[in-house]
């Protein structure tokens, strides 16, 4: 994971959180998946929540393994797997 | 992230909705006001002049509601085009994630309206078809032009890709008419909602009744289901409970509400009482109240569903027990009478 890296969301995809589930919505109709929900787990939620334009990646997980109780490592694997994720559906990029 | 189906989506968090009392699903009266004259409308005529909320204090119930967790959210009327700031109502809730649908007559959509509403996140827009024949449909919406007006919206709406969705009021006057309203529906791969059950009106006035028809040929089972006030509803038949503790199977003042044109908060579109003032408290507070009032409604002696042999025939719910009598729990005799024909229709 590149540490050093900072994310930007996508202001046309927006957050809910309902009964503490963190959804992701698109709002326009960019593709085919408009009509998709994505719902993050607490992990993803958090990681989502930390993604502002400032932080770098490397930040963002040492917050994570703050608050969770796991390892570096696993947190690694994991942030990579949602990032690529949410790069997919254009919810995130480069900032 | 893993794939996961919209039902199961749905199922969980309904499931935890219903719990945690959170109105997931909410219906937004914009206005009582409607350039359709139906006879049969539940709304009053009088009620057009009451008056209805400002944009500001409409943008302020929406982000209230999205902050209480509200995800389905109808925008209805009279008709929601009479504003004339319905596009900025509709953009501002589509920036703040809810699932849209929009119910309306559809003859005072603008051609420009529906480009910029097809490149927005809306679920269904939801016209209401009384008749194809446009000597009926006129006599029906009170309007002439009206038949032509609504067809041409249909007619651009179809080819923009926004998920249409159409409702018919099963009324004496369109009985010869419903068939061909399906026809046309399934031609364009679009749901058809069938609604026999008229309501009194808001007032307590039992005028729509006589406008009330009947489908003459046996209903499809989804035809049976899916009538009613509306798809926010979303009747559930009742199973042969033993003890009843809950009437309000659709959730009204558990998991949905609806919001008048004057911003106060009530169980559902046909249930008029009671209503909290959002704005001179908070969506919150109203809320609370709401929820303990429905929580606090007590099964009397009066609710027989839980012994009556009709009830897998019959679409009463308490909204129409409360329009006949103002009592949420009486059975309404003109749920029997179509519960006992559909028995017919069901058995012939």
């Amino acid at each position: 994971m590149q540490e050093k890296l900072i994310l930007k969301k996508n202001p046309d995809m927006v957050s809910r959180v309902i009964d503490d589930e963190t959804i992701l919505m698109p709002l326009y109709k960019t593709s085919d998946e408009i009509n998709c929900i994505y719902a993050l787990n607490k992990v993803a939620s958090c990681v989502w929540g930390l993604i502002d334009g400032r932080r770098e990646l490397g930040e963002i997980k040492e917050e994570i393994l703050k608050v969770f109780d796991t390892t570096p490592k696993e947190v690694d694997k994991e942030m990579r797997g949602f990032l690529r994720d949410l790069k997919e559906i254009k919810a995130i990029k480069e900032g | 992230m893993k794939a996961q189906s919209c039902y199961v989506f749905w199922q969980r968090l309904h499931k935890n909705a219903k719990e945690r009392k959170i109105p997931l699903r909410v219906i937004f009266e914009l206005t009582y006001r409607c350039n359709f004259r139906c006879k049969h409308c539940y709304i009053p005529f009088h009620y057009r002049n009451y008056g209805e909320l400002k944009t500001r204090e409409v943008f302020f119930i929406l982000e209230q509601l999205k902050n209480m967790g509200c995800l389905y959210l109808g925008f209805t009327g009279g008709e929601p085009f009479m504003r004339k700031d319905i596009m900025p109502i509709v953009r501002y809730a589509n920036k703040l994630g809810f699932e849209i649908i929009i119910y309306t007559n559809g003859s005072l959509i603008k051609k420009n309206q529906i480009e910029e509403l097809s490149g927005m996140r809306i679920n269904k827009i939801d016209i209401t078809i009384p008749a194809m024949s446009e000597i009926i449909f006129e006599r029906i919406t009170g309007i002439c032009g009206s038949r032509d007006k609504v067809f041409k919206t249909i007619g651009i709406l179809s080819e923009s890709g926004i998920s249409l969705g159409f409702k018919t009021c099963v009324l004496k006057e369109n009985e010869p008419e419903i068939r061909k309203v399906q026809d046309f529906a399934r031609n364009l791969n679009c749901q058809h909602r069938l609604d026999d059950m008229l309501s009194p009106r808001l007032d307590g006035s039992k005028e729509p009744y006589k406008y009330r028809g009947r489908l003459e040929n046996k209903p499809a089972k989804s035809e049976c289901e899916l009538s009613g006030p509306g798809e926010f509803t979303n009747r559930v038949k009742f199973p042969n409970l033993k003890k009843v503790t809950d009437i309000f199977k659709c959730g009204a003042g558990t998991t949905q509400a609806a919001v008048t044109p004057l911003g106060e908060l009530k169980m559902c579109l046909m249930i008029d009482y009671p209503r909290y003032k959002i704005l001179e408290s908070s969506l919150n507070d109203a809320w609370e109240r709401l929820k303990d009032f429905s929580a606090n409604i007590k099964i009397d002696g009066d609710y027989k569903c839980n012994k009556c042999k009709l009830i897998i025939y019959c679409k009463w719910c308490p909204a129409q027990g409360w329009l006949y009598n103002r009592k949420f729990t009486s059975c309404e005799p003109e749920s029997r009478k179509n519960a006992e024909l559909t028995k017919q229709l069901l058995n012939c």
